[in-house]
């Protein structure tokens, strides 16, 4: 299971973004969200989002050193485990989609974890950009 | 658990321009007393814009402010408020309040600050640039003379691309008082004219990068909450009349939706909406993209009525890049200089903008107009000014002003009888006329809660679609307490509560900050009796209050709340009878406006009607009797203003013999 987005029915509100800050970290701060989404203020437009897509062969995993990302199947999700995370960032390096970043504030890997079951950012998305793919 | 403090920032940035010094101040403690917005920057005004201050004085403010649920995932959120003396209000340049969507809002909320407070004047063209806890006045002497457009893109190129910039056009340093401040390619503070006190203070612009968050007091209940009321918007949702994309549109400029402000929950509506590579009119060799955010910035008029430019829609969207690009007021232009000087053609007072023959049917003639106002050439020197003081000025078509503007110097909105697009009949013009009469400026906020939300959901304008009329009396019950308040045949009872209801919910809108058409949520499709609710069973008119507590953490009720809404219109009163002797005759200024017949029937009664002076003489005793203010005076009395927490202003009004002390 993975989040999908679709660049045609995004329309650029961000509450994606503040959302998944709000839950994973208790703060409506979008440097510290899971998705993120960027808009070219000059054309108010020209869309971009990076997402997981919770690949069946995870490069961040494969590229962690400490063995910190493994795989959750009841939530079928990629998660982080903060304790053996040593921020060397290496799986923000492999990563394709640019989805694993380091959390300003704790220093620490983060991704998205699929909510652990509700995900909010497909929840709140009026336009429905953001939709929940199986496989 | 909430016991902790959020929502606020914690930080007012002040910048004094004639110094040239930067500090902060904190701001928790005016949040808990004044929301935040518009009311943070009610009481600056009060404690720092003394009586005979002019907009373009250094000693007047401009205050940028956000509230407490901006940038957060309340549902349009994405707002910040600007509050300043008006250059466009007339005959009184007094305090008042403007509002813009985007980006900006919830920026300079992660940069720490619920507040930019701008004071003095600068000897040189400066920009203040907002980076993080950072923030230093930079010279802006090759910025100054450019477009709204280039002086983002300079900004851009020079701090980043991540960084959301506010700015003024040439409109702005020209001192137009129809000048706008703005961000992006539609965002815009506009009615007010504080692209003039901008440009009178010598600042060009603001940049901001924030890279920081917004602390809640309980970020679960408040996502919780915040999802519940994003579902209830979702649509179908809101106004029955939604719009959809015009596939013609779609094919040749990729029109597609577009949320004119941060955590918009319902961007199918039909105001927003963007285009790409549309070719230009007046400058054929000109592609030009952007976002049209409210039919009010399109310029292709509305067909079959006195706003059919008849420009088709590249022009329209031409003119509405040219005007935002120069920080010209978009709507103001649209709905009340642009019929005014139609009307005055007609009557062969006008028959060329200087050398240019006059033919608003003609792109390449609004885009003269423009130019000329924007940079005060000819006839736009006085244009500049605004249509109201350029009649005096030109003696020009000074009995047709009226017919366009209700007061203030600001055009007809949701009043029935200036704007005439905006399809409302009698008797619930009677609420606008109310909200006109105590305002400071067109009472948009307040018109579009009541009047355009009535009328959009009647069988007058949505047919079928809609609500029928006693459905809409039904749902309306639940928040003013009677049917008739809002029955199309109750006449002149039960209209002064609604004023009230709403000049309160407009006040928190611009305080929390929320936008302006989305909320309060009242009538909906989804509930079996049409009343809004979501799906917990949490009341649409409750959503503000219920997300704001979750927020800040501050245990209070709705009505603790509310009247913390009231507390803040009272302080603006205060500032008004202060600073320009603000009085019932004041306010009755209107009345002669809607004296006139109304500009639509109601089909219900079979004949238009006007004011009935002396029955809207009793709904205004009874207007200010349940303000708590003096009937004969229209001024707060002492005992209200210390029962709202303003002990203060009370004994600075009774000092300066303005309200009596009264013997309680």
């Amino acid at each position: 299971m993975h989040i999908e987005w679709d660049e045609k029915k995004c329309s650029n509100c961000m509450s994606c973004v503040v959302v998944c800050a709000e839950r994973h970290t208790g703060t409506s701060a979008p440097a510290r969200a899971r998705i993120r989404v960027f808009v070219d203020l000059l054309t108010d437009n020209k869309v971009t989002a990076q997402w997981c897509r919770q690949c069946a062969d995870a490069a961040c995993a494969e590229a962690c050193p400490e063995g910190a990302i493994t795989f959750d199947e009841p939530t079928r999700a990629w998660l982080v485990d903060e304790e053996k995370c040593l921020a060397c960032a290496a799986c923000v390096e492999a990563c394709p989609y640019f989805a694993i970043q380091l959390d300003p504030v704790t220093d620490s890997a983060m991704k998205c974890d699929l909510c652990g079951g509700l995900v909010r950012c497909v929840e709140i998305c009026a336009p429905k950009a953001l939709l929940l793919a199986e496989a | 658990m909430a016991n902790k403090t959020g929502g606020w920032a914690g930080k007012l940035l002040r910048v004094d321009l004639t110094t040239g010094k930067i500090w902060t101040e904190p701001s928790v403690e005016y949040g808990r007393k004044y929301i935040g917005g518009r009311g943070i920057a009610a009481r600056i005004a009060w404690d720092e814009i003394p009586p005979g201050v002019g907009p373009f004085d250094p000693e007047n403010r401009i205050i940028f402010t956000v509230g407490p649920l901006t940038g957060t995932s309340a549902p349009n959120s994405g707002r910040a408020t600007v509050c300043s003396l008006s250059p466009q209000a007339y005959p009184y340049e007094w305090f008042t309040f403007s509002s813009f969507g985007g980006y900006w809002g919830p920026t300079l909320k992660y940069a720490g600050y619920d507040a930019i407070v701008v004071q003095g004047q600068s000897p040189r063209p400066v920009y203040l640039w907002v980076n993080d806890s950072k923030a230093e006045l930079r010279d802006a002497s090759e910025l100054w003379g450019q477009g709204i457009y280039v002086t983002q893109e300079t900004l851009l190129r020079r701090h980043g691309k991540d960084v959301r910039v506010v700015a003024i056009g040439q409109a702005g340093e020209n001192r137009s008082r129809i000048a706008i401040i703005a961000s992006g390619t539609s965002s815009a503070a506009g009615q007010g004219g504080f692209g003039a006190v901008m440009g009178a203070k010598g600042l060009k612009a603001i940049a901001v990068r924030g890279t920081g968050g917004v602390m809640l007091a309980d970020p679960e209940a408040f996502s919780d909450c915040t999802l519940a009321v994003a579902r209830e918007m979702h649509a179908p949702s809101g106004c029955p009349k939604w719009s959809s994309l015009d596939p013609d549109l779609v094919r040749e400029y990729s029109e597609r939706f577009y949320a004119c402000t941060q955590q918009c929950a319902n961007p199918i509506c039909r105001l927003s909406r963007y285009y790409d590579g549309v070719q230009g009119v007046v400058y054929p060799n000109r592609k030009y993209s952007g976002t049209i955010t409210c039919e009010s910035s399109l310029f292709g008029g509305a067909g079959g009525t006195i706003y059919d430019w008849k420009i088709g829609f590249r022009g329209g969207f031409e003119l509405a890049r040219i005007s935002q690009d120069y920080g010209l007021n978009h709507w103001e232009l649209g709905i009340g200089m642009a019929p005014w000087l139609r009307k005055c053609h007609a009557a062969g007072e006008l028959n060329a903008l200087d050398d240019v023959p006059f033919d608003l049917d003609n792109a390449a003639c609004w885009d003269a107009l423009f130019r000329k106002i924007t940079f005060r050439e000819g006839i736009g020197d006085a244009l500049a000014e605004g249509a109201v003081r350029a009649a005096h000025i030109l003696g020009m078509g000074k009995r047709y002003v009226d017919d366009f503007y209700t007061a203030w110097g600001f055009a007809g909105h949701w009043d029935g009888h200036g704007d005439k697009i905006n399809l409302i009949v009698f008797p619930f013009w009677l609420v606008p006329a109310l909200q006109w009469a105590t305002a400071t400026r067109d009472p948009m906020a307040s018109g579009h809660g009541y009047a355009q939300n009535i009328m959009n959901w009647s069988p007058m304008f949505s047919g079928e679609d809609g609500l029928g009329w006693e459905t809409i009396a039904d749902v309306a019950a639940n928040v003013y307490g009677t049917r008739q308040a809002a029955h199309p045949l109750s006449g002149y009872q039960a209209k002064a509560y609604p004023a009230i209801f709403h000049g309160h919910r407009s006040i928190i809108k611009d305080s929390v900050t929320v936008d302006d058409q989305a909320y309060p949520r009242i009538y909906s499709l989804k509930t079996p009796d049409h009343f809004a609710r979501a799906e917990d069973g949490m009341p649409g008119p409750s959503f503000e209050c219920n997300m704001f507590r979750r927020a800040t953490g501050m245990q209070i009720s709705e009505a603790d709340f509310e009247s913390m809404a009231e507390r803040i219109f009272n302080l603006e009163r205060a500032v008004q009878v202060r600073n320009w002797d603000r009085s019932r005759a004041v306010d009755e200024q209107v009345i002669p406006h809607f004296a006139d017949m109304e500009n639509w029937v109601n089909p219900l009664l079979g004949a238009g009607v006007g004011l009935d002076l002396n029955q809207f003489g009793k709904l205004l005793d009874e207007y200010y009797t349940l303000r708590g203010w003096d009937v004969a005076t229209g001024r707060p009395t002492a005992t209200k203003l210390r029962e709202l927490g303003l002990a203060d202003v009370a004994e600075e009004l009774a000092r300066l013999g303005l309200i009596s002390e009264d013997h309680a």
